[in-house]
């Protein structure tokens, strides 16, 4: 009778244990996805500053040229080259918290309006440029934010 | 012996368990405050920023200067309609705003504060592109006017 008495213990011990080891599982992936979550989030706050950044200076310059020039005069700019022509391409870094820099790759689309005939520049006054500005996280290849802007520039 | 020994394998396997529980309380905790941190740092870091590029680019008819007043830098978004404007300083860590009359001196005791920092610069980078500079980050602004 005892001896019945000690393995329905043990075998509610064991039960008992395998109930706490799902919980404890369950917990954990619970708490890494919040975690999960908490990152991306301030990922896509990063990504809408550095958009922000971008569309801001972009809009200050007169030409690609001149939006080149100033991103290069940025120093959360690491680097930049032309993008197919129309654009340009910036790796750029953001520092997080102490010690932290996360890095981000922005693509900058600059398409000017062009006239009727394929001539650039719609009058003799102005020009209206529309701009694409997507920010990709580190070496991921989907976009984490994506920003459509557009003004006018005085015809140079 | 053997109920010696059975004894110490249940005293042994409850001690086991809670500390099993006792590391999955701390460990749930400590998440929890990164995550609550992060979300902070989401919320706070560029409130200041924010606000004053959010007042910069308000009224498209301000004209935006910076001004030099005993050695601290003034950030006024003049309104000429009213010859009154909005003035932006950093005084005591703390980056303040006042609302005055144009070309009188700043009444920095009536200012109000917008939030805090251990660092507040502002910069022309051209004519029409404004740096603000704070130890949390900067932000760039266009000017439409100059």
């Amino acid at each position: 009778m005892k001896r019945e008495r000690n393995i329905a213990f043990i075998v509610e011990l064991l039960l008992l244990f395998v109930i706490l080891l799902f919980v404890i599982v369950v917990i954990t992936q619970t708490f890494m996805k919040s975690r999960g979550q908490s990152l991306y989030a301030r990922h896509l706050t990063e990504a809408v500053t550095l958009a922000e950044e971008v569309a801001e200076v972009s809009a200050s310059a007169a030409d690609l040229t001149e939006a080149a020039d100033r991103f290069d005069a940025m120093e959360q700019v690491q680097e930049i080259s032309s993008l197919s022509g129309e654009g340009l391409d910036l790796v750029m870094e953001f520092a997080a918290e102490s010690g932290v820099h996360d890095r981000y790759r922005v693509e900058l689309d600059w398409l000017e309006e062009k006239a009727a005939d394929g001539s650039a520049g719609a009058s003799a006054g102005s020009r209206f440029v529309t701009k694409q500005i997507r920010v990709y996280f580190a070496e991921e290849t989907v976009p984490i934010y994506t920003l459509d802007s557009g003004d006018f520039k005085e015809q140079a | 012996m053997k109920k010696i020994f059975g004894d110490i394998i249940s005293t042994i396997t409850v001690a086991v368990l809670f500390f099993a529980i006792l590391m999955l309380v701390v460990f749930s905790a400590v998440s929890y405050q990164r995550s609550v941190k992060i979300s902070d740092a989401n919320g706070n870091t560029r409130a200041v920023l924010s606000y004053i590029i959010t007042a910069v680019k308000a009224d498209e008819a301000s004209r935006v200067t910076i001004q030099d007043t005993d050695g601290m830098q003034v950030l006024v978004i003049e309104n000429e309609s009213t010859g009154y404007g909005q003035q932006i300083f950093y005084r005591d860590g703390k980056v303040q705003e006042n609302y005055g009359r144009l070309g009188e001196p700043v009444a920095v005791d009536d200012a109000l504060v917008i939030g805090e920092a251990d660092l507040f610069r502002l910069d022309l980078k051209a004519d029409n592109l404004l740096q603000i500079t704070t130890d949390l980050g900067s932000s760039y602004v266009h000017l439409n006017r100059g």
